[in-house]
């Protein structure tokens, strides 16, 4: 549930405070279902992707940075998987570093 | 905790001594803002003090920290991190940054000499390390020179690459 609000909290974020209607419109949920994700009602994969799609085709290589990931999971054993956690962790503590007083996260 | 390089600079600065935020900035050429959020991280893990406008180490709390940086795996992720910007400098610079690393086969003789060579690199540095304890209170830090070198076999790296 914590990753479901992430990722609307990122939709909104990227896209402005929408109308249901307008969200439906743009991911294809209907609106009473929108509705209810808003309001909480925990996700189906299906429509948790169509949101992470969304979001992450803002960003440049985002989608093709969690394409690897996913195979990444799928392939890749314990050691190297954490290898890989470690160094993303680090890079992205050493960008909060970067970060100016009042940035947003 | 594990360090970053950044916070590892910071550290060391703090090492020489208390200080101003304004002089730890110029010490070790890091900008403020990033040096104002390490050291609220510090200050969060109760690894320094602020004496008026001066910051300065304080272990006492925090007597585990010493050893745990000194843990192999946050070793590896530190040298892991600095060894990447090292590499990004030397290959986006030309000339500016020195770096040699060659495959060779070493007869016996040769590698009497290479030892010979790298104990009098390591007993240079290690003098040079010692009188900078004595003589370079002023220096800046990030004037310091980084130097490493090292040698394996080959085989030791094709192993480690083929580990699953």
């Amino acid at each position: 549930m914590k990753l479901q609000k992430w990722i609307i909290d990122k939709y909104t974020d990227l896209y402005g405070l929408k109308t249901l209607k307008e969200i439906s419109k743009d991911t294809g949920i209907q609106v009473t279902r929108v509705f209810r994700l808003m309001h909480g009602k925990e996700m189906k994969i299906g429509e948790f992707e169509i949101f992470q799609e969304k979001v992450f085709n803002n960003f440049e290589k985002g989608s093709s940075v969690i394409e690897l990931a996913n195979e990444c999971l799928l392939k890749l054993g314990n050691q190297k998987l954490g290898e890989i956690d470690e160094f993303l962790r680090r890079t992205l503590n050493i960008a909060e570093l970067k970060r100016n007083k009042g940035e947003k996260k | 905790m594990k360090l970053l390089f950044l916070e590892r600079v910071i550290l060391e600065t703090l090492g020489r001594g208390k200080r101003e935020l304004h002089k730890i900035c110029q010490d070790c050429s890091v900008e403020k803002n990033v040096v104002e959020n390490i050291l609220y991280k510090f200050f969060n893990e109760k690894l320094i003090l602020k004496n008026k406008e001066a910051f300065l180490l304080d272990f006492s709390k925090r007597e585990d920290f010493l050893e745990e940086i000194k843990k192999k795996g946050n070793i590896k992720e530190e040298l892991k991190e600095l060894l990447n910007y090292f590499l990004n400098i030397f290959i986006n610079s030309e000339n500016k940054v020195q770096f040699g690393l060659k495959k060779v086969w070493v007869g016996e003789k040769d590698e009497k000499m290479l030892e010979l060579y790298l104990s009098k690199i390591d007993l240079l540095l290690k003098k040079a390390e010692a009188s900078n304890k004595s003589n370079n209170s002023n220096k800046k830090l990030s004037l310091k020179k980084v130097i490493f070198w090292g040698s394996c076999e080959y085989e030791l790296l094709i192993k480690e690459a083929l580990k699953r």
